[in-house]
C-alpha cells in the first residue's frame, strides 16, 4: 500500500464503484456519491452508460477494428465490462495494460489479472498525470508491442485532469508513443445538458479536494481527438454510441457524459 | 370510468379531454423524453422524481422489459396475438413493432383509457400489412367492455393462445377495484397456452421514494399502490405456470445486455411472464 492510501478521503474510483453498486467504497466515498446525486440525481445511470460505452467500444474495436492491444488508463475498481473480459471473450489473445492511481484498485488487481491463458493482463500502479512512468514502466514493455496498434482507453477519467496539470501533455504524451493505426477511446463529464445539476456535481467533488474540470464535447475533441479520424458516429453523448437495441435511451441531461473513439492516421 | 362516458353515433367517447389534470401515460411518456405531456403531466412527475430520482430508469426498464417479453413470446413461445392494456403513447419497443419485426403475421389490440394516446396511438402504430392492429378506448377496470369489443372479435381469434400485457398498469388499479379478479376475467377469456406478461412497481427496495411517487401521484388525483413482489404474484400470477426466471426484477428479467445493471433501489419494479395450463 502507497503512503497516501487514506480511507478518510473520497477517491474518483470508489465513488464510481458506489454508484455501480459495487462493495470496494467507503463512508467518504459514499457519502460523496450521495452529495453528488443530490445535484445531479441521475449520476448512477451516467455511470452505467459509461461502463456500457466502453463494453461497446472495446467490442468494436476487437471485432471490426482488430485491435488485440490495450491501455487502460484510470481503470477503476473491477464491475461489468472490465476491458480484458470483454475483449479476450471475442479474442482470447488480447492484451491488456491496467493503470491506476487508486492502491484499492491496486489492491483488486488480482481480480483483474485473471487473463485467458492465450493473452495476458498486468496492472500498474500509476497516475494519468504521469505518462512517461507509464509509457517507461517494464509492465507495459513486457505486456504490449508498441510496434503494432495499441487502443488507448481514457474513459471517465480526463474530467480528472485540469488543464494546468497538463492534460493535453498526458494526451499526446501517450498517444505519441503508440503507432499509426492505433485508436484512443475517451469519454469526459460535460455541462451542456444539465449545467446546474454537473455543476453540483462538480463543486461536490472540488470540495473533497478532488480537482476536476468539465468539458464539452468540443473541448473533449480538441483535448484527445484532434488531428486523429474520428469513428463514427463522432463525439456524442456516451449513451448515443453505437448503442446496442432498439429500447428506450436515456435522456442527455440525465447521462451528461461525451465519448468517441478515433484512428491515428 | 363507465359512468364517464357518452354515447355518440352509437360509440361510447369520454369528455373534452382534461389536460389540466395529470394521466399515468404521459407522465410515462414525459420520463421517457416524449413531447404528449402537458404541464400537470410534467409537475406531477417532477415531484415524483424528487422522492424517486431514478424513476426514468425505471420506467426505461420497464419499457425494455416489455420489449424482451414480446420478443421472448413471439421468437420461442409462439405467440401471434397480443392484448396490450394501458399501450401508453408511443416511444421505443411498441408491441406489434417488436412482434412484426419477427413475425409480420401478429395481431395486436391496443387498449388504453387515455384519449390522447389512442390519438397518438392510431396515427403511428401501423401495422404490418400481414398483420394487423386494433386500438380500444377502454378500462381494465371494465374487462367486460374489452372482451366484448368488435375490435377484440375483428383482430384475435381467442380460439388461439394470445399474450395478455398488462405492463406497468395494475399499480394503477387499487385493492378497492379489485384487481385479481379482472385479471382472472381477462385471462378466463384466453384458451390455455395463453399468456400473461405483467410487471408492477414494489414498494420493497426504496420504500420511502416509492411512497413518496404514490404521495404525489395521489394529489394529482392518480390511483396508485406499489405492491410487493408476493401481493403481486398472487395479484396476477396465481394459478399460472411461470416462465424462467420467475418474478423479478424488471433489469433482471432475461437481460440482453452484459453492462451494468441498474440497482433494485432504483428499478422498483418487479416483472415476470406465466403461461395459462391445460386444465
Amino acid at each position: 500500500m502507497r503512503a497516501d492510501f487514506d480511507t478518510t478521503r473520497p477517491h474518483p474510483a470508489r465513488v464510481y464503484d458506489y454508484l455501480l453498486g459495487g462493495k470496494d467504497n467507503f463512508a467518504a466515498d459514499r457519502e460523496t456519491a450521495e452529495t453528488v446525486m443530490q445535484s445531479w440525481p441521475s449520476v448512477r445511470t451516467a455511470a452505467r452508460e459509461n461502463r456500457a460505452f466502453l463494453g461497446r467500444a472495446v467490442r468494436y474495436l476487437v471485432q471490426e477494428r482488430g485491435i488485440r492491444q490495450f491501455l487502460d488508463v484510470g481503470t477503476g475498481l473491477p464491475a461489468a465490462n472490465n476491458v480484458h473480459e470483454v475483449a479476450q471473450a471475442l479474442q482470447p489473445e488480447c492484451r491488456v495494460v491496467y493503470a491506476d492511481n487508486d492502491p484499492i484498485v491496486l489492491a483488486h488487481a488480482r481480480a483483474l489479472l485473471a487473463s485467458s491463458p492465450e493473452g495476458r493482463t498486468t496492472y500498474i500502479d500509476s497516475d494519468l498525470r504521469n505518462p512517461e512512468k507509464i509509457l517507461a514502466s517494464p509492465e507495459v514493455a513486457k505486456t504490449l508491442d508498441l510496434s503494432q496498434p495499441v487502443a488507448l482507453m481514457l474513459v471517465a477519467v480526463l474530467h480528472f485532469v485540469p488543464d494546468e496539470d497538463g492534460a493535453a501533455h498526458c494526451v499526446s504524451t501517450l498517444l505519441d508513443a503508440l503507432p499509426p493505426g492505433s485508436y484512443v477511446v475517451a469519454s469526459h463529464v460535460t455541462l451542456e445538458y444539465n449545467p446546474d445539476g454537473v455543476a453540483g456535481a462538480g463543486r461536490t467533488y472540488q470540495d473533497r479536494g478532488l480537482a476536476g474540470q468539465l468539458r464539452t464535447s468540443d473541448e473533449l475533441a480538441e483535448l484527445v481527438f484532434d488531428g486523429l479520424e474520428m469513428v463514427d458516429p463522432g463525439v456524442v453523448p456516451v449513451s448515443e454510441w453505437r448503442p446496442d437495441g432498439d429500447g428506450p435511451r436515456p435522456l442527455r441531461a440525465e447521462v451528461n457524459s461525451n465519448g468517441g473513439v478515433a484512428r491515428k492516421p | 370510468m363507465g359512468g364517464l362516458r357518452m354515447m355518440v353515433g352509437g360509440r361510447p367517447v369520454r369528455p373534452a379531454i382534461d389536460t389540466s389534470k395529470p394521466h399515468s401515460a404521459r407522465m410515462y411518456d414525459y420520463y421517457l423524453g416524449g413531447k404528449d405531456n402537458f404541464a400537470a403531466d410534467r409537475e406531477t412527475a417532477e415531484r415524483a422524481l424528487r422522492s424517486w430520482p431514478a424513476v426514468r430508469t425505471a420506467v426505461r426498464e420497464n419499457r425494455a422489459f416489455l420489449g424482451r417479453a414480446v420478443r421472448y413470446l413471439v421468437g420461442e413461445a409462439g405467440i401471434r396475438q397480443f392484448l396490450d392494456i394501458g399501450t401508453g403513447l408511443p416511444s421505443a419497443n411498441n408491441v406489434h413493432e417488436v412482434a412484426q419485426a419477427i413475425a409480420p403475421e401478429c395481431r395486436v389490440v391496443y387498449v388504453d383509457n387515455d384519449p390522447i394516446v389512442l390519438t397518438h396511438a392510431r396515427s403511428l402504430l401501423f401495422s404490418s400489412p400481414a398483420g394487423r392492429t386494433a386500438f380500444l378506448d377502454a378500462d381494465l377496470r371494465d374487462p367486460a367492455a374489452i372482451l366484448g369489443s368488435p375490435e377484440i372479435s375483428a383482430t384475435l381469434d381467442l380460439g388461439q393462445p394470445v399474450a395478455l400485457m398488462l405492463v406497468a398498469i395494475l399499480h394503477f388499479v387499487t385493492d378497492v377495484d379489485a384487481p385479481a379478479a379482472l385479471v382472472a376475467s381477462l385471462l378466463g377469456a384466453l384458451p390455455p397456452g395463453s399468456y400473461l406478461v405483467a410487471s408492477h412497481v414494489t414498494p420493497e427496495h426504496d420504500p420511502d421514494g416509492v411512497a413518496g411517487l404514490e404521495r404525489a401521484y395521489r394529489q394529482g388525483g392518480v390511483p396508485a399502490q406499489a405492491r410487493t413482489s408476493d401481493d403481486f404474484a398472487e395479484m396476477a400470477f396465481h394459478g399460472l405456470e411461470m416462465i424462467d426466471p420467475g418474478l423479478v426484477l424488471v433489469s433482471e428479467w432475461r437481460p440482453e445486455e452484459t453492462g451494468p445493471r441498474p440497482l433494485a433501489s432504483e428499478v422498483n419494479w418487479y416483472g415476470g411472464i406465466a403461461r395459462k395450463p391445460h386444465d
